[in-house]
């Protein structure tokens, strides 16, 4: 018989697979760092009313006392030549313009992105002292070759072991925590009854791979984007609905307020701003617009738009975005678990393994992304953050693994689904941007008549 | 006056150069001798295990006394050896009599473990299991520090090679490290002759 040499696609040396991985490791910051920088812009131009209106009436209060400046007629005398002919206004001034009156609401949606992490990152998912479930029983044979597998793993890449929690649940792992030194890898009860030990090998190098990759911190700040995004759509349609509009201000304040509750709360409604998360029950809340609700009306304009804005763009654009750039973090890890146990055939067995076995495991919103293999609950999603288990395979394969057989049916959807997919994609976007222009006057209608109008009797009134 | 923030801006760049080459090499070099220690850990861990899965075998392989006494001998010549290596690391003479002596056990080890598949009820035994996943999972971690010590290296070693380093390295007081080389004696690493 005749050997062949490779040919140039069939093979690829894993530590290339790695470097190539690593090389579009950017995208998620990318996506990430663009869509919050977007919508931190657009937020901090409709809130400057408001902010500096404020700021305004507060030196207005002062100038009773003592003389301060009158901010307010500042900030008309720049504006109006921009109101009366924006063309005339060169460039350097118009920038320099939004940059200033921009300044407060940038801070203000740092401070807001910080909270919203800071909520995240007090989450089960990364804070590993909240992580429910048992350790390995040292008695267990299969319970301590996983525990073993996963030391032997965190020995080649060089981090300390994980902390191993054993809870019920389908055959699936996720990785957990904030980074490489805090981290607990948990384990559903059925994947140990499924895998031999060589594949338990595969499914460790994966977890630590990623661990490893600091996919956790990464996960972390996309998570930490999407929660913004979705706290101004929950305040958004919070408006529609008298009761949501005061349940919010329960939201507002567990934001403030981090007790290991009140973090629950938030994750819970930020997990789907669309979906009317559980409440204490709604009839406690007033169903009139008490003084407090009233105080709150300044805001319509800027979250009614940018709340509804941001809803669309994170569910059609950001969060399909994150899925397919996390796509790669997920193949990276798999090509760093072949350079860790120079091994494919162990991982590639447990994937094909696990492609027909129930693989439920961490419930919520935020957790599919660290698990192994796609959890069963993960549906509706435009794009999976999990590549199809063929492609992954066949990845594997390119780096020396045997080919493995498919029980079922590929994963892959088929192309007129695809088509259909995009197209309706397209559709949306285009409805988007007929109704840009809609909300845009909405807001500056509501921003008039609620912010600038009574800002401006009351300066009136006071100087 | 222009010319004078342009040199300025050029140093400025030259020296943020030299630093982050600097704090790249010494991350890599930190990276060889965290790996190589966790190679040391294992190995005594392994050391460790011997005593208890020998006494577990002696009720089992009563007629096998010579295969267990070259395991508890075997162990403690590694150990001997590994004491003096961590003595005296710069001696390469005592590291390699360490190697030879890790070698020696992995392989009277195999043995051990070839000759236990023959006794079922040593096989049954819920100690022995456990004993034999521990020390299985102390082989692979023996392995794999040995391999992440390797690919830490080679990372250095490439780091070191690549220009621009290769032209400052020297000077910032770095060199290459030699890779560690298989346990196994140049005898054992040749395949087994089968004739039927």
């Amino acid at each position: 018989m005749d050997w062949q040499p490779w040919q140039g696609t069939e093979r690829e040396d894993f530590f290339n697979a790695v470097a190539r991985h690593r090389r579009t490791a950017w995208r998620i910051t990318l996506v990430c760092g663009v869509a919050y920088a977007v919508l931190a812009l657009v937020m901090s131009l409709l809130l400057a009313p408001l902010l500096f209106g404020v700021a305004g009436l507060v030196l207005d209060i002062l100038s009773l006392l003592f003389p301060t400046p009158d901010l307010l007629a500042y900030a008309g005398k720049l504006l109006s030549p921009i109101v009366d002919d924006p063309r005339a206004v060169p460039l350097a001034d118009l920038l320099s313009f939004i940059l200033l009156a921009s300044a407060p609401g940038l801070l203000l949606m740092l401070m807001v992105a910080w909270v919203v992490s800071r909520a995240i990152r007090h989450s089960a998912l990364f804070d590993t002292t909240q992580q429910l479930g048992r350790p390995p029983d040292p008695l267990s044979l299969v319970e301590r070759q996983f525990a073993n597998t996963l030391e032997e793993m965190a020995v080649a890449a060089l981090i300390p072991a994980p902390k191993v929690v054993i809870i019920e649940g389908g055959a699936n792992a996720a990785a957990s925590g904030m980074d490489a030194q805090q981290a607990t890898v948990v384990i559903g009860q059925s994947l140990l009854a499924l895998i031999n030990r060589a594949q338990m090998q595969g499914i460790a190098a994966h977890l630590i791979a990623a661990i490893a990759d600091n996919d956790m911190k990464i996960g972390m700040r996309t998570a930490s984007v999407l929660g913004v995004f979705a706290l101004l759509t929950r305040l958004s349609v919070s408006l529609l609905d008298k009761d949501s509009f005061a349940a919010s201000r329960h939201l507002m304040r567990a934001l403030c307020v981090p007790t290991a509750a009140s973090q629950a709360f938030v994750l819970a409604q930020l997990s789907d701003p669309f979906i009317d998360a559980s409440l204490p029950a709604a009839s406690q809340y007033d169903n009139k617009l008490g003084w407090r609700e009233w105080l709150l009306m300044p805001l319509m304009g800027p979250v009614w738009f940018s709340g509804f804005l941001g809803g669309f763009v994170s569910t059609l654009i950001l969060s399909p975005g994150i899925a397919w750039a996390w796509q790669q973090r997920k193949y990276m890890a798999d090509a760093t678990a072949v350079r860790l146990t120079r091994e494919p055939d162990g991982l590639s067995t447990a994937l094909s393994v696990l492609s027909h076995a129930n693989t439920s495991l961490l419930s919520g919103a935020w957790a599919s992304h660290l698990c192994v293999v796609a959890p069963q609950q993960t549906t509706g999603m435009i794009i999976s953050v999990f590549p199809a288990v063929e492609r992954r395979l066949a990845a594997l394969v390119r780096m020396g693994a045997s080919h493995q057989p498919m029980a079922t049916p590929s994963s892959v959807s088929p192309l007129w689904i695809r088509l259909l997919v995009g197209g309706l994609l397209v559709v949306m976007a285009g409805l988007v941007a007929v109704l840009l222009p809609l909300l845009v006057i909405a807001s500056t209608m509501l921003t008039m008549l609620f912010t600038i109008m009574p800002i401006a009797i009351l300066h009136a009134l006071l100087r | 006056m222009s010319g004078l923030w342009i040199t300025l801006a050029a140093l400025a760049l030259i020296i943020l150069f030299f630093i982050s080459l600097y704090n790249r090499l010494v991350a890599l070099k930190n990276k060889v001798e965290n790996a190589f220690g966790q190679i040391d850990v294992q190995l005594k861990r392994r050391h460790d295990l011997i005593p208890n899965l020998v006494e577990t075998a002696r009720s089992y392989m009563l007629h096998e006394r010579t295969t267990l006494e070259a395991v508890i001998n075997a162990r403690n010549t590694a150990q001997t050896a590994g004491q003096l290596a961590t003595q005296r690391p710069e001696d390469a003479q005592a590291l390699a009599a360490m190697a030879q002596a890790e070698g020696a056990l992995s392989s009277t080890l195999g043995r051990f473990f070839a000759l236990a598949e023959a006794y079922p009820d040593l096989k049954a035994n819920q100690n022995m299991m456990q004993l034999s996943e521990e020390l299985t999972t102390t082989e692979n971690k023996v392995a794999f520090a040995r391999q992440a010590f390797n690919d830490a290296v080679m990372a250095l070693n490439t780091a070191i090679q690549s220009f621009p380093a290769v032209v400052f390295a020297g000077a910032l007081g770095f060199s290459q490290i030699a890779l560690l080389q298989p346990l196994e004696s140049e005898a054992e690493r040749k395949a087994p002759v089968v004739r039927f």
